[in-house]
């Protein structure tokens, strides 16, 4: 059942609506709060004032598609009120410990040491670029949406999301490339 | 392969656009040649496909770490929502305005229509548009009556 569907249920009195709606979009909204907010405590506050809010407010949805954008849209705007003294919202380095427990596959240990560098170099990003990325990659927004959201330009939001991809990138590549010539030079000390 | 540099400029520049499929169809197919022909360019974008790939896998554990809190913070909120369903407030404040405006109208119309806006001349003389207008003398008797204590 698609966001539209749900919201209309849940203007005619139906609850469980409500709650899968809930169920859908939490997670995510939690994710980028906590990394938002750098605070679980905060993070929850301001994930219940968000959906106790999205309830007042769902018959202002305009494009009932596109939810995920509105939600946010609340949720960050009350982190920023909550975090009024900081001029942009940045996200938070967050914990960079216990990254990829959850890497399943043949090749989880690289997957989870991959995980944790790119934390890593997630955490180094300037703030911007980590907010755009995140809304971008993790919650599929248009650079229009995102521009919006964040009160910056549409090429901005571009530029921040090409600049923190390439950052990214560079950034493993340099980490995969050093591993790998570590590694050749442990192979050669141990031959005979 | 392609000679060096031949197209590989072009590419990278949008490579980004291009592993999100926003390039316009004619770009994508051109990109997608080049990809086919080049293979460092191939590689780049394979590089930027396990960052994207990377980032959604950090949000997962993210959101996995979350579970347990999650599950309390959705009991918490519906326990938090109002008895009754969300309303449209466009819809009802319109009808408030509605009412008010007609009852206004209503008012107006039992005591004789509404007042004229007074001219230059009438503003020596106030008396007799302040006596066209409703619930003035009344008003003002109350106020008088009110403030007689002190």
């Amino acid at each position: 059942v698609d966001d539209s569907a749900l919201i209309a249920r849940v203007q005619a009195g139906e609850r469980e609506a409500f709650h899968v709606l809930l169920q859908r979009h939490s997670p995510a909204l939690l994710a980028t709060l906590h990394s938002a907010l750098a605070n679980r405590e905060d993070a929850r506050e301001v994930l219940q004032e968000t959906w106790l809010r999205a309830w007042q407010h769902l018959a202002r949805v305009r494009e009932p598609a596109r939810l995920r954008a509105w939600l946010l849209s609340i949720a960050l705007n009350l982190a920023r009120a909550r975090h009024r003294r900081l001029p942009a919202l940045g996200l938070a380095a967050g914990g960079a410990g216990e990254p990829a427990a959850q890497a399943d596959g043949g090749d989880a240990l690289e997957d989870a040491e991959e995980l944790a560098r790119l934390r890593l170099h997630m955490a180094a990003l300037p703030a911007r670029q980590r907010e755009v990325v995140d809304l971008r990659v993790n919650h599929g927004l248009s650079h229009a949406e995102i521009a919006a959201l964040l009160g910056i330009t549409e090429e901005a939001s571009r530029a921040n999301h090409y600049q923190a991809l390439r950052r990214l990138k560079d950034g493993l590549q340099g980490a995969s490339s050093t591993r790998s010539r570590a590694r050749g030079a442990s192979a050669e000390r141990s031959e005979p | 392969m392609n000679a060096p540099g031949t197209g590989c400029e072009r590419v990278r520049a949008r490579m980004v656009e291009q592993v999100e499929g926003e390039l316009a169809p004619l770009d994508e197919a051109l990109d997608r040649g080049h990809l086919e022909a080049c293979a460092e360019c191939a590689c780049e974008r394979a590089e930027l496909e396990r960052v994207r790939h990377g980032i959604r896998g950090l949000a997962r554990v993210a959101e996995a770490e979350l579970g347990v809190e999650l599950a309390l913070l959705q009991r918490e909120v519906l326990a938090r929502l109002p008895a009754h369903a969300p309303r449209a407030p466009g819809l009802r404040m319109r009808t408030v305005l509605t009412a008010a405006a007609a009852l206004l109208l209503l008012f107006l119309w039992s005591r004789g229509g509404l007042p004229s806006a007074p001219r230059a001349a009438d503003l020596a003389n106030l008396d007799p548009w302040l006596e066209r207008l409703p619930a003035w003398p009344e008003l003002l008797h109350g106020l008088g009556g009110l403030l007689r204590p002190f």
